[in-house]
């Protein structure tokens, strides 16, 4: 038995029990979510190439599924990875029932997660652009539903990641084949032009972040959420291993300064549009631009701990964006209704919703107290003596993003449009409170996450020596 | 040199004229026809440099995906039988002109072997060229699922002549075929989303 295979049959299986349960949300969740956590401790401690024995049969899980002339590989390289997005997973199906997200969400959701994973196992590694194609295919899936069913947002999805596949298998075939190095500057020059905008599309960066903002109008919010979490999470791991394995790449300085300079250009264009929005969604949409943009500052650094803030950055985002997004699918009564007027006075009606949807973007501005401020904190530690640009960029995302929260509290506190409360039983009660906690807790104490997330590179030795 | 070799000029010919009604049709059903036509001149384009099995394996993948969205529109009823573009000014003289300069450029690009990917043919780089930019322009035309299907679908066929040829391994045209498929499906889900049958299913809990 090989360990990549029993992971993805396992995925696959779970995800068609999910299919068989018909529409029950919580249901779904809880083996979604279980399923999910059941397949990160999997990937996490499963012991490989060792004889078990298991209910007193010995057995050998290998660490290699060989298929059609390739390879799938966990090994200690990826397992952290591997770990980490299924564990996303499970924090994200767990609190799902309560936003009425389209059930396509559990096991298209789960799908994609599998297919995430074997873009993180798959050998060589280029091959993982195939699979995030797959993922962007799931994630159109997810986001359009017959209760949203303007499929504007997903097509834009569809297309970008197409090409997006595309430019970097062409590019990994000049990498692998062909042979670039330092040494062969046009081809060199070639090659990166095709990963520029391959990995543009990935990172969402403007103008292929138009896929974003079209989804948020049209599909439920934690759908959304879902959607650019893993695709996000999947895209940094994937540019980060190109950076391991290409030391021509890491030897570029303006590789590094172009980075840098993609990212505040993303700070600049999020910051100044999340103040225009009108409808919360969009504020989402486009507060996540300037996360992104932070995030490539990050990476920019071009040093370990710029790496490891980036994805502590990432691992944040799970957290801070799946409160949010919670917090709002609840709020909202009907899809669209997350316009400024009608969303007036809704801390009134469902008071926890409220706080936990203002929590959660507080968090993705980076306000102290919050889950976002420590990564930020040290970002701008880090970056502003390197960069004061990027420092001053850094600056200028927690001042509009929580300028927005600020304007969003005054709406949200303001008059209500009606005066009745909104139901809410106990466990919605917990999940909402839950994730408020959880955003304050992390703010105060990093350590409880920070170290463990920076191990999910662990195996990339050359960015982390 | 084979007869697949030597008339290789016959599918370069056919994917300008089928990626042309692509753009030019405005039928559903006349789409979903011309893109299965439009498959067997890539596999034809396929088979110059690769085994015949292998350019069949394109081809199959290929008609799948037009059955896969034929049966969706079938089960819909076919609904908007005529497509009608919107929001871009689209008119079918504005789409002729759009395709003939894009041919133009397409021919430019193909005669200065822009690729230049070893072992590829002459008639690979036309044929390629031409499916990428017409399948290009079709996406930038349109925002109705069948029309992006066809013109993504068309723009990996274009992909897939230069790829195959540098990466022939079981596994890549497998995956490939994969996606090809994979599009095929989202854009019928996409449809099937809306159309009257698509409702949200009772929450039973």
């Amino acid at each position: 038995m090989s360990a990549p295979l029993l992971l993805l049959l396992a995925t696959g299986s779970i995800a068609l029990s999910v299919t068989v349960l018909g529409n029950r949300p919580k249901s779904s969740a809880v083996i979604t979510a279980i399923g999910s956590a059941l397949m990160a401790v999997f990937a996490l401690l499963v012991m490989l190439d060792e004889p078990l024995v298991v209910l007193g049969l010995p057995i050998k899980i290998y660490s290699t599924w060989r298929i059609l002339g390739r390879a799938l590989v966990l090994d200690g390289g990826n397992r952290a990875a591997i770990g980490f997005i299924y564990l996303t997973g499970a924090f994200v199906f767990g609190a799902a029932w309560a936003t009425k997200a389209s059930r396509n969400l559990y096991y298209i959701g789960l799908l994609s997660l599998g297919s995430i994973a074997a873009s993180f196992m798959i050998q060589p590694f280029l091959f993982a652009a195939v699979f995030l194609e797959f993922t962007a295919m799931g994630a159109v899936l997810i986001l359009v539903s017959p209760g949203h069913p303007v499929p504007r947002g997903g097509l834009r999805l569809l297309i970008l990641y197409t090409l997006a596949m595309m430019a970097i298998l062409l590019a990994g075939w000049m990498l692998e084949s062909v042979g670039v190095t330092s040494a062969t500057p046009e081809l060199a020059r070639r090659a990166t032009l095709l990963l520029a905008f391959g990995f543009s599309v990935i990172m969402a960066v403007p103008p292929f972040h138009l896929w974003l903002p079209s989804a948020a109008g049209e599909t439920n919010p934690y759908s959304l959420a879902f959607v650019t979490v893993i695709l996000q999470s999947a895209g940094l791991f994937f540019l980060l291993r190109f950076l391991d394995n290409y030391a021509w790449l890491r030897a570029m300085p303006e590789l590094f300064d172009g980075i840098r300079l993609v990212g505040i250009a993303m700070v600049l264009f999020g910051s100044f549009l999340v103040l225009a929005q009108k409808s919360f969604s969009k504020v989402m949409a486009y507060a996540l631009l300037t996360d992104f943009g932070v995030m490539l500052l990050a990476v920019g650094a071009g040093t370990p701990e710029g790496y490891r803030l980036a994805l502590g950055l990432s691992a944040v985002r799970v957290i801070s964006l799946s409160v949010w997004a919670l917090g709002l699918a609840w709020m909202l009564d009907h899809p669209g209704g997350d316009h400024l007027q009608l969303l007036r006075g809704a801390a009134h009606r469902s008071p926890l919703a409220a706080t936990a949807a203002l929590v959660g973007m507080m968090s993705i501005a980076g306000f102290p107290l919050t889950a976002g401020f420590p990564g930020r904190w040290g970002l701008l530690l880090t970056l502003a003596p390197l960069d004061p640009i990027a420092g001053w960029a850094i600056l200028l995302a927690f001042l509009c993003v929580g300028a927005t929260a600020i304007r969003w509290a005054y709406t949200l506190l303001s008059e209500p449009r009606l005066r009745e409360r909104k139901a809410i039983n106990f466990s919605e009660r917990l999940f909402l409170g839950g994730g408020i906690v959880m955003c304050l807790v992390l703010g105060a104490f990093p350590q409880l996450l920070y170290p463990w997330v920076v191990e999910v590179a662990a195996g990339m030795t050359q960015l982390f020596p | 040199m084979s007869w697949i070799e030597e008339l290789a000029v016959i599918p370069v010919l056919g994917v300008a004229f089928t990626g042309g009604l692509l753009i030019l049709l405005d039928n559903r059903r006349l789409i979903l026809v011309t893109l299965a036509w439009q498959y067997l001149f890539v596999a034809w384009l396929v088979g110059v440099t690769l085994p015949i099995p292998i350019a069949a394996v394109k081809l199959v993948a290929g008609l799948m995906a037009c059955s896969i969205m034929a049966l969706t529109l079938v089960k819909a009823g076919w609904p908007d039988q005529s497509l009608k573009p919107h929001s871009i000014p689209s008119g079918r003289v504005f789409r002729g002109i759009a395709l003939l300069l894009v041919l133009l450029a397409a021919g430019g690009l193909g005669y200065s072997n822009w690729i230049s990917v070893p072992g590829l043919s002459p008639v690979g780089v036309y044929g390629s060229t031409i499916l990428l930019a017409i399948g290009l322009l079709h996406i930038g035309l349109h925002e109705e699922p069948v029309r992006v299907g066809a013109g993504l679908l068309t723009i990996m066929a274009g992909f897939e002549v230069v790829y195959c040829a540098i990466e022939p391994s079981l596994a890549v045209i497998a995956l490939l075929a994969a996606v090809h498929l994979g599009i095929a499906l989202v854009v019928s889900y996409l449809l099937f989303t809306g159309t009257d049958e698509a409702v949200e299913p009772q929450v039973i809990e």
